[in-house]
This record gives C-alpha cells, sequence and structure tokens, in this order.
C-alpha cells in the first residue's frame, strides 16, 4: 500500500514538474518582460531592474529559480499590475471562486448522484428517460448560455437576484449553478450508466436471492461498485471548480480566479498567467493523487496493481 | 530415406515475468523447455498434453510467431530460428520469407481466426498477393509494363516524324499500336490471376465460389475453419502447423474438418504438425505422436505403439482417461486418476517434473532430470523407472 | 411405392448440398451499422440536420448578396422586425434606436438612411430631413424635458404641498422616447413589417447578422473538422505504434500522453494561443496540438487488444509486412471506436473556439466565428436579446446534433449488438 502511495506521489511530482517546463519556456518565449510596460525606462534602470530580479540570467538558472520560488509560494511579479507579487493576486482573488467551487459540488453530489441511481432503478421509464434528455442538454448548451439566461429571467425579469459582484449568499446562487450543470449532467449521466452495469451482476442477483431487502442491496453493494467511475471523476471535477470559471465568473462579475486569469490572458501578463496556471496544476493533480488513494482503499484490486 | 523437413534441437521458450526491481531477479515462464524431435516429409505428427503444457507455444515458436529464447529450428534444412535471448552472442534470425511461406499455421478459433472486415475471397487471395511481392513477380511485371508503355510512346513519336505518310493513316496506326500495347499489358496483368487460384481452392476445401464475396460472419464454425484451411493453402505449403484445428468446433463437424485435412495431405503432399488434446482424434490421423508435460517432451512413439505400449506414466494417466466405444471393455477399464494440482510453470518441479503427481515417484526422481532414451523402435521415454 | 431416381444410401454429391447456400444479402461491416443507426431516429436527425446545415454553410455564402464584414454603420442594430411609419406618397420611415430616420419600403426594404439637413444633437435633441417637399423632424429630447420638468416639480413640491409628486413621475415616465413629425404633423401608428433587407438584422455595425452566422458557421466547422482530422492523423499513428510495438515503447509513450493529459486540454490550448497572437491559423494549430491524446489513448486500446486476436497472427504468419498488418487488418477494425471518437472531437473543437472568442483568444475581426459572435451578442444582451438567442440557438442545435449522432454510432457499432 505504501509502495502504491509512493508511486503515485513520485508521478504527481514529475507530472507537475513537467507542466512547470512547459508552461515556464512557453512564457518566456514570448515578448517582453514585466518592465516593458507603458512606461518607457532608460536602459540603465531596464538593466538594474533586470538584474535586481534576476533576469538577466540564462534560461536554465531562470527557471529552476523559478522552481525554488514555487516551493515557497512565489510565483514572481504581475507583468501588468506593476510589482505586485503573483501570489498576493492569487490570494486575493482566490476565495470567490473556492465559495461558488464549493457550493456547486456539494449541489452535484447531493442532486447528481441520486437522480443518477433513480434513473438506473426505473430505467427506460419517463423519470430515466427525461433526465437523460435534460443531462445532454446540459453537456450541451455553453455554459455562456446558460449563465445570461440566467441572468435575463431571475434579474432582469424577476429581479431575484443580484446581476453581479459577490456579498451575499444570493450573488452566489447564479454563478454557482451554472457552472454545475456541466458537470451535474455528466455525473448524472455517469452514475446512472455505471448503476446499469453493476446491477446487471450477478453478485447483486445473489444478494437479492439472498433475501436481503432491495435497500441494503443497493447500498451495501451495488452503490459501492458503482461510484467508483464517479469517484474518479469528480475528483478533478472538484479542482477545477474550485478554481473558478472563465465564463461565469466575467457574466456576473465575479472577482474572483478565472476572471482574473481571463483579465490577465487580455493583458497578456505572462508572469501571472504562468502563476496561475501552475496554481491551477497543482490543485487539479494533487486532488487526482487524492482521489487515487481514495480509490485504492475503496476497490481492493487497485493496491495489488503493479 | 526420408528426409526431415522439420529439425526442432534443444528449443527453449521463456516468458519473462517480471523485470525484477533494479535488477532484482528475473521470473520466467518456461513454457518451452528444452524440446528436441524431427518430423519427417509427409508424416502427421501428433502433439498431445493437458492445457498449459506448452504444446501452442511449441507450435506458434516453430512457425516463428515468437522468438525463440534458445535453441536451433530447421526447416527444409534450412536454419530458421536461433534463441536470442539466453545467448546474447547469437544473432537474432532472420530467414528467408519465401521459405517460411512454405510452413503456414491452422487455427484453433474459427471466429477470431479470419479478419471480420475482409471478404472471403480477400483472406485467401492475400497470401497471394504477398508472395507475389515478396518473390518479385509483381516488380517484374511493374517493370514489363512499364517496358511495353516506353515502346509505345517511342512508336508513337517515330510514327509521327514521318513526312511521307499522311494523316488519316498516321491516326489508324497509332490506334492500332495502341490497341497492342494494351493487349500486352492485360496479358502481362493476366498472368497473376488470384482469382482463379481462390476459386480453385474454395472448391478443394468443399465451398463454391459464390461464397468468395461474402464476410466471414455470414459462416457457420466449420465453414469459417475451411476458409481458413484454403487459406493456409494458398500459396502451396509443405508443412502445416495444426493447432487444435477442430477443438472449437460440434462433434458432427469435427469428422468432417478432419477427413478433409486428411485428403488434402494425400492430395498435396503435405506434412502436418498436429497439437490437439482429444487423444482419440490425434491417434487416428497421427502417424508419430508425442506426449508433452510442463514444456518438456515426456514420451514419443508411433501411434498404435504408444497406445498398446505405453510407458510414461503420465502418458498411461492420459489414456486411460480415453473412453474405449465398447461396453464390456468400458466396464473392464480402470481409469487412472492424476492426482494433485499442475505445478506452476514458473517454478517447476525439480527433477522429473511430473514427480509430484505421479504414483510411483522416487527419490531419484527428485534429484535427477530424466533424459529421453530409446526403449523400443523409434520409441523413446524420459523416466528413470524404466531404466531398471 | 415412388420412383426414387437416387437410391437413398448414396452419398450426396457436392453440388446437392443445400447447407452451403446462403440465403441472406451480403452485408458489410459498415452496411449493418448503417442499417442500425437508421433505426435511431434522433440521430438520423441529427445526421440530416448536420448535413443540411454544412450545405448552408458552404452554399449560402456564394449567393448572399452581402458579405460578412459588408459595413453601413447608419444600419446599425436594425432588428428582424420593424416597425414603420406611414409619412404618406407610399413612404415610410424606421426610426433607428439613435433616433435617426431610414427610408424604407412598405414591405420593410430599407431604402436609404436618411441624411439630416439640420442636426441639433445638444440642446433641443432633434434630426430635420427633407425628402421631396416634406419636412420630417425626430425629436427625441422629450425625455430630456420631461426629466427638467419633473425637477422643476419636484423642487416646487418642497415648498408646495400640493403638488402631486406622484403625478408628475407619471408624467415623466409615460413620456415617449421621440416624436415623429411630418410636414408639423405628428405621426403616431406604425405598422410592424418583416425586414426584408436583413433577414435576421444587423448587428452593432451594420452587418448582416444572418450571414455572418452563416460564416461563422463555416469558420467554426472548418476549424472543428480540420483539428479534429489532423488529431484524426495524430492520434491514429501515436496510438497505433504505441499499442502495436508494446512493452517499453508502449510504458513510455502512455507515460507521456497520461503526464499530457492530466491538466484540462484548455489550458494548453489557452497558453499556446497567448504565445502564438490569435488567428484563424493558429487556433486550429493550438487545437490540433492537444486534443489528439483523446483519440491516442482510443487507438492504442483498440491496438492492443485487436494485435493479440488470431486474424492478425494469421496475417504474420502468411507473410504481411507491419504496415500491410497495421492499415489492412488493424485499423479498419478499430473504426468503430474511432469514428465515435471523431465525432466527438467535432463539437468539442467548436465549444472551445467558441470559449477561446469569448476571453479574447478567438479569431480577429472582423471574420466572424460562432464564438466571436456569442462574444459580441452577449456585449449587447441586455438591450438587444435577440442577438444571443440566435447564436445560442444554431450553437447548441449543432453541438447536440453532434453529440447525439455520436451517441448513435457507438450503439451502432457496438460488436455486441451484431445479429
Amino acid at each position: 500500500m505504501l509502495k502504491f502511495i509512493i508511486k503515485r506521489f513520485i508521478s504527481m511530482i514529475l507530472t507537475l514538474l513537467v507542466i512547470s517546463v512547459v508552461t515556464f519556456f512557453l512564457m518566456h518565449t514570448a515578448p517582453g518582460n514585466p518592465f516593458t510596460g507603458e512606461k518607457a525606462l532608460s536602459p540603465v534602470v531596464m538593466a538594474a531592474l533586470k538584474k535586481e530580479y534576476g533576469l538577466d540570467q540564462p534560461i536554465i538558472i531562470q527557471y529552476f529559480n523559478y522552481l525554488k520560488g514555487i516551493l515557497v509560494f512565489d510565483f514572481g511579479i504581475s507583468f501588468h499590475r506593476d510589482g505586485i507579487p503573483v501570489s498576493e493576486i492569487i490570494q486575493k482573488t482566490y476565495g470567490p471562486s473556492a465559495i461558488i467551487g464549493a457550493l456547486s459540488s456539494v449541489f452535484i453530489l447531493l442532486v447528481g448522484i441520486p437522480i443518477g441511481v433513480i434513473a438506473s432503478l426505473k430505467h427506460n421509464k419517463f423519470v430515466d428517460r427525461m433526465s437523460m434528455f435534460l443531462s445532454i442538454i446540459g453537456v450541451t448548451v455553453p455554459s455562456f448560455v446558460l449563465a445570461t439566461l440566467f441572468l435575463y429571467y431571475f434579474n432582469t425579469k424577476l429581479g431575484w437576484v443580484p446581476s453581479f459582484g459577490v456579498g451575499s449568499f444570493k450573488h452566489y446562487i447564479g454563478p454557482a449553478l451554472c457552472i454545475s450543470v456541466f458537470s451535474l449532467a455528466f455525473v448524472t449521466r455517469l452514475t446512472r450508466s455505471s448503476m446499469l452495469e453493476v446491477l446487471q451482476q450477478d453478485y447483486i442477483r445473489t444478494a437479492r436471492a439472498k433475501g436481503l431487502n432491495n435497500f441494503k442491496v443497493l447500498f451495501k453493494h451495488a452503490l459501492r461498485n458503482a461510484l467508483i467511475p464517479v469517484v474518479t471523476y469528480v475528483g478533478p471535477m472538484i479542482a477545477g471548480l474550485l478554481t473558478g470559471s472563465f465564463v461565469v465568473e466575467r457574466i456576473f462579475a465575479i472577482p474572483g480566479l478565472g476572471q482574473n486569469f481571463t483579465v490577465s490572458v487580455t493583458n497578456r501578463d505572462y508572469t501571472l498567467i504562468m502563476g496561475m496556471t501552475m496554481f491551477y496544476a497543482v490543485f487539479l493533480v494533487v486532488a487526482i493523487f487524492l482521489v487515487d488513494i481514495v480509490y485504492s482503499l475503496i476497490d481492493p484490486r487497485i493496491k495489488y496493481e503493479s | 530415406m526420408d528426409e526431415n523437413i522439420l529439425e526442432v534441437k534443444n528449443v527453449k521458450k521463456y516468458f519473462t515475468k517480471s523485470e525484477g526491481i533494479f535488477g532484482g531477479r528475473k521470473l520466467y515462464v518456461k513454457a518451452v523447455d528444452n524440446v528436441s524431435f524431427s518430423i519427417k516429409k509427409g508424416e502427421t505428427f501428433g502433439l498431445v498434453g493437458e492445457s498449459g503444457c506448452g504444446k501452442s507455444t511449441l507450435g506458434r515458436s516453430i512457425i516463428r510467431l515468437y522468438d525463440i529464447t534458445d535453441g536451433e529450428i530447421f526447416f527444409k534444412g534450412q536454419r530458421i530460428a536461433t534463441g536470442s535471448m539466453l545467448n546474447k552472442k547469437a544473432k537474432k534470425h532472420k530467414p528467408d520469407k519465401i521459405l517460411m511461406t512454405k510452413m503456414q499455421l491452422i487455427f484453433q478459433d474459427p471466429y477470431a481466426s479470419l479478419n471480420p472486415r475482409m471478404t472471403v475471397a480477400d483472406i485467401i487471395s492475400e497470401p497471394l498477393f504477398i508472395a507475389d511481392r515478396l518473390s518479385g513477380e509483381k516488380s517484374r511485371r511493374v517493370k514489363r509494363i512499364a517496358l511495353v508503355k516506353n515502346k509505345l510512346k517511342l512508336d508513337i513519336l517515330e510514327l509521327n516524324k514521318q513526312q511521307n505518310t499522311d494523316d488519316i493513316e498516321k491516326i489508324k496506326k497509332i490506334k492500332d499500336l495502341k490497341q497492342k500495347a494494351h493487349d500486352e499489358i492485360n496479358r502481362v496483368r493476366a498472368e497473376f490471376n488470384p482469382k482463379e487460384r481462390v476459386n480453385e481452392l474454395l472448391s478443394t476445401v468443399g465451398l463454391n465460389r459464390e461464397h468468395a464475396s461474402r464476410y466471414p460472419h455470414e459462416f457457420s464454425g466449420g465453414q469459417r475453419q475451411r476458409i481458413g484451411i484454403a487459406r493456409a493453402l494458398a500459396v502451396n505449403p509443405e508443412f502445416i502447423v495444426c493447432d487444435e484445428p477442430i477443438s472449437a468446433l460440434d462433434v458432427s463437424i469435427q469428422a468432417q474438418v478432419i477427413n478433409l485435412l486428411e485428403e488434402l495431405q494425400e492430395k498435396l503432399g503435405l506434412t502436418y504438425l498436429f497439437i490437439a488434446h482429444d487423444l482419440s482424434m490425434v491417434k487416428h490421423i497421427s502417424d508419430r505422436i508425442a506426449v508433452m508435460y510442463l514444456g518438456k517432451i515426456v514420451e514419443v512413439a508411433n501411434s498404435d505403439e504408444l497406445f498398446e505400449n505405453t510407458l510414461h506414466p503420465y502418458t498411461k494417466a492420459l489414456l486411460s482417461s480415453v473412453p474405449v466405444p465398447d461396453i464390456n471393455k468400458e466396464k473392464l477399464h480402470e481409469r487412472q486418476v492424476i492426482e494433485g494440482e499442475i505445478p506452476s510453470p514458473l517454478n517447476p518441479p525439480s527433477g522429473c517434473r511430473f514427480r509430484t503427481r505421479c504414483k510411483y515417484a522416487t527419490e531419484r526422481c527428485t534429484l535427477e532430470e530424466p533424459l529421453l532414451k530409446e526403449h523400443g523402435e523409434g520409441h523413446i521415454v524420459a523416466c528413470h523407472l524404466l531404466d531398471e | 411405392m415412388e420412383k426414387w431416381e437416387i437410391n437413398k444410401w448414396d452419398k450426396l454429391d457436392k453440388e446437392n448440398t443445400l447447407s452451403e447456400e446462403l440465403k441472406r444479402p451480403s452485408l458489410t461491416f459498415w452496411a449493418d451499422a448503417f442499417r442500425r443507426l437508421r433505426q435511431n431516429k434522433l440521430s438520423m436527425i441529427s445526421l440530416v440536420f448536420l448535413i443540411i446545415l454544412t450545405l448552408c454553410v458552404i452554399l449560402i455564402p456564394k449567393f448572399w448578396p452581402r458579405d460578412y464584414d459588408d459595413t453601413i454603420l447608419e444600419y446599425a442594430y436594425i432588428p428582424p422586425t420593424l416597425d414603420i411609419y406611414d409619412i404618406g406618397d407610399n413612404q415610410y420611415i424606421y426610426v433607428t434606436k439613435d433616433y435617426k430616420g431610414i427610408l424604407v419600403s412598405k414591405s420593410g426594404e430599407l431604402i436609404e438612411a436618411l441624411v439630416p439637413i439640420n442636426k441639433d444633437t445638444t440642446i433641443s435633441l432633434k434630426y430635420t430631413y427633407k425628402i421631396d417637399e416634406k419636412s420630417i423632424l425626430i425629436n427625441y429630447g422629450l425625455i430630456k424635458e420631461a426629466t427638467r420638468e419633473y425637477n422643476k416639480q419636484v423642487a416646487r413640491a418642497k415648498n408646495d404641498p400640493t403638488i402631486d409628486l406622484v403625478e408628475a413621475k407619471r408624467v415623466l415616465d409615460s413620456t415617449p422616447r421621440y416624436k415623429l413629425i411630418v410636414d408639423d404633423v405628428e405621426v403616431t401608428g406604425t405598422t410592424n413589417v418583416k425586414n426584408q433587407s436583413y433577414l435576421l438584422g444587423t448587428d452593432s455595425l451594420g452587418r448582416d447578422f444572418f450571414i455572418r452566422i452563416i460564416y461563422g458557421g463555416r469558420i467554426s466547422l472548418m476549424v472543428a473538422i480540420v483539428a479534429a482530422l489532423v488529431n484524426f492523423v495524430i492520434g491514429v499513428a501515436y496510438g497505433g505504434i504505441s499499442g502495436y510495438f508494446g512493452g517499453r515503447v508502449d510504458n513510455i509513450m502512455m507515460r507521456i500522453v497520461d503526464t499530457i493529459s492530466t491538466i484540462p486540454l484548455i489550458l494548453y490550448v489557452i497558453v499556446l494561443m497567448v504565445v502564438l497572437e490569435p488567428s484563424l491559423g493558429t487556433i486550429i494549430i493550438a487545437l490540433s496540438l492537444t486534443y489528439w491524446v483523446g483519440m491516442a489513448r482510443t487507438v492504442r486500446g483498440q491496438v492492443l487488444s485487436l494485435k493479440e486476436q488470431e486474424f492478425v497472427l494469421a496475417a504474420k504468419t502468411i507473410g504481411a509486412s507491419v504496415p500491410r498488418i497495421l492499415f489492412r487488418h488493424i485499423i479498419p477494425n478499430a473504426m468503430g471506436p474511432i469514428m465515435v471518437s471523431l465525432t466527438m472531437q467535432i463539437p468539442a473543437a467548436i465549444f472551445t473556439e467558441a470559449f477561446l472568442s469569448f476571453i479574447g483568444l478567438g479569431v480577429m475581426e472582423p471574420i466572424p466565428s460562432w464564438g466571436a459572435i456569442a462574444n459580441e451578442a452577449y456585449e449587447d444582451f441586455l438591450e438587444y436579446p435577440y442577438f444571443l438567442f440566435y447564436i445560442a440557438l444554431i450553437m447548441s442545435l449543432t453541438l447536440l446534433a453532434f453529440n447525439l449522432l455520436g451517441d448513435g454510432l457507438r450503439d451502432a457499432l457496438d460488436p455486441r449488438l451484431r445479429k
């Protein structure tokens, strides 16, 4: 078991390294540096600044310095917002995204999984067909359409929710809902098809033949096994949700990570983009790592695979 | 003098189970462990043993679907395989491809051995296309066609240069030349006629030409096996490895296919290596039979001799399981039950591999591996008990 | 007794055996699968829809009178249905959102944007036009006056309690935004006609919205299909090699793929687009370089399972070369999942392109793509909601169609359902 964890940990680190290399070198092929901003600086000052921040050193050294920095959460300085460290920007904008992400994660799990289970139990009946139809729509309609429609009806026409910013709980409903739709549809479909497959298995029939009541069969046997693929999806999903969606945050004017990223892209703020990418990547990879561990706890077969 | 069409010398086939972490111990599955025998031209050599004894692996190694780990294989006197894994110094052998086409394989599973996306005609003619290319026939034809086309061009040029013939004449002559060249090209092309050969093969195996344009899934198991046989026969092989060709068929069809194989052997002078685990069938079709256990050959004898004068304990137990179609004899028939489980090929027993299940095992059997020794004409056995 | 020509116990000739006769007509694998697909109504509807869409996108721009970047600023923001005023002499006027006049025909055709002979944009806010002998006045300063009046009332109300502020507010609120006066007579009634010049109206720069959507469809579909095809080629090659050679080669190649695909591919696309300035070509490049990993995985899985199949071994025994085995035996049998994967790549690419446009990394002006159009539509949403409605509708329908088709294909090609 320990060997398994160590192996996964190592591959996690490796993945992060690869991503950091790719993003770092990509960013450095782009023109400019943090100081070619609005004001024109004299070459002397420019050189001094470069030296100060280590930008005059060969690229490999710069990369290693960058890596060192990451370990202490220093991602460099923003190109665009003169001199403000990237990590500070991330810290400030992290909150709203996290709240929205947490809300939607809970929503998805509490709604998607039960609906998926029910749909699988009433296979091909109305409930099943309706939820499958809705989830296909959820998967195809783009999020910005949903978000705009939501605002149009619930804000402009009905005035139930505020249209931008953060403040009260009401502010979070819209974004959380819109961000959830895609994953909700996906989780519902996944749970349903997984349950369908599990329910056909012989061991379920055996349990029923043994005389176990349906509820017990469901929870003790079927659900545990059916949820395995769902867990695989949910881990990275939560990581993704917690880091915010660009589109939804822009539409609802949420000052979160997603919007920050969008802005940094528009401004070609390379260090900020890199920092946020790395942040996002770390988040995601850690989430996957945790999922793997949870996986190995629920599925005894995983532990023994090489 | 009967020549040996196939010679297998000290062949080993090991599969690596795990590489071992940081150069630790390597584990091997010793599927075929030091096997030697020869097959005479025109004979049917049976190979029997329980599942997992390595007979399929041996068959496939002979035909070079696997590279052997050690030892040598000779086909028609030429070396076609050398072991490369244990013997690092030996170079990996690349035998003559055309020679290899004389050796074919008939597969066990008629449902999986035909490409579901190809028509029967495609399947059977594929070896013809490959052989055509390999032997250089195709490029020769292509060259000849190019020559004809070239000549045509030159002739037309010549003709156009002539001053004294008028245009209508010229056009007529050009038309003539083109027609002649066209005919020549078609003639050359027709030299390679797979369609004819396919129909020929289909009727040889008992199917007809309408079947050529169909797909495998439209046929029954027995028919598919026939298609597989037709494919194997396409390039006029001399030696065919039959890897349990009838195990997957209904009993009533099995006889048909066996009869077909026998017919073909007589008509075309084929040599068979017949791998099976149905002993009564093997007895019917084979001239000689070899018995394998856990990667080793334990007994080889002529068909009748093997059944009448069984020497190795394993063979005895195997044969006792064959029902006799005579009620009275069957009642008296004493079945020998082999006890115990077959050991893992990862870690076979020391000395004689069969000792863990052998009623008569002695201490010598644990220490020393018995070698194949002759005990009667053409009858070799590997068992210490016979030394007394 | 009947006369028997044949002795019952004679062995039957081969010709007499009926067992070899085949009753059903031969169906190739694809014909069989297509038959199954035809039975799936949703998938067939999707397929038809997509075919019609593709034809529209290719053919319509060829004969449509306007191009996607024909900009007529005076015609900005004209909706698909117009309220027009009858000003006599069989002439009609449409008043734009910024209170300018456009001469239209009775049926709704736009004839020309009127040029004012007098503009007052500061004090009393009106435009004056002259057509033939008629003088036309559009007065849009009413609200300004009414507000001033209201404020005066509010100020007076502080001292005079009899002033009814509620009434005053009502008066303010019911003030029309403009008045159309022809030859000193106010024209009020309007008829609602369809805009005959612009099927779906015009956008912020007076461009034909309909043709922009069609053109946008061309671009979006083209990007998606090209990217999907490149992904297909790279993915099949990569997955094929990895799966076929197995062992160490496979290990390493799959490790690379796993590492790459841990991170959502959209992130790579964004980073790539930031580095390569956005344009049609770079979008295709960015999409092609990232999404192949899905196809590679699928192909590798298929190849791995197929290469141990006996017909592949049989091909080896008859001497087939490696390319022959791969292209004649393995890949054709893997086409099922490959086709499904390909069909699913296309909506993913459309979605990604739309997403990129939304954050400003998409195709550049004036080339429209659905994402770019959606971006513009979103910005104008509160005032002109129909823009977003149309683009969302066409996009969602297309994505839905591809998804349903892909689902249907997957079911139709499932070998387990073969009869």
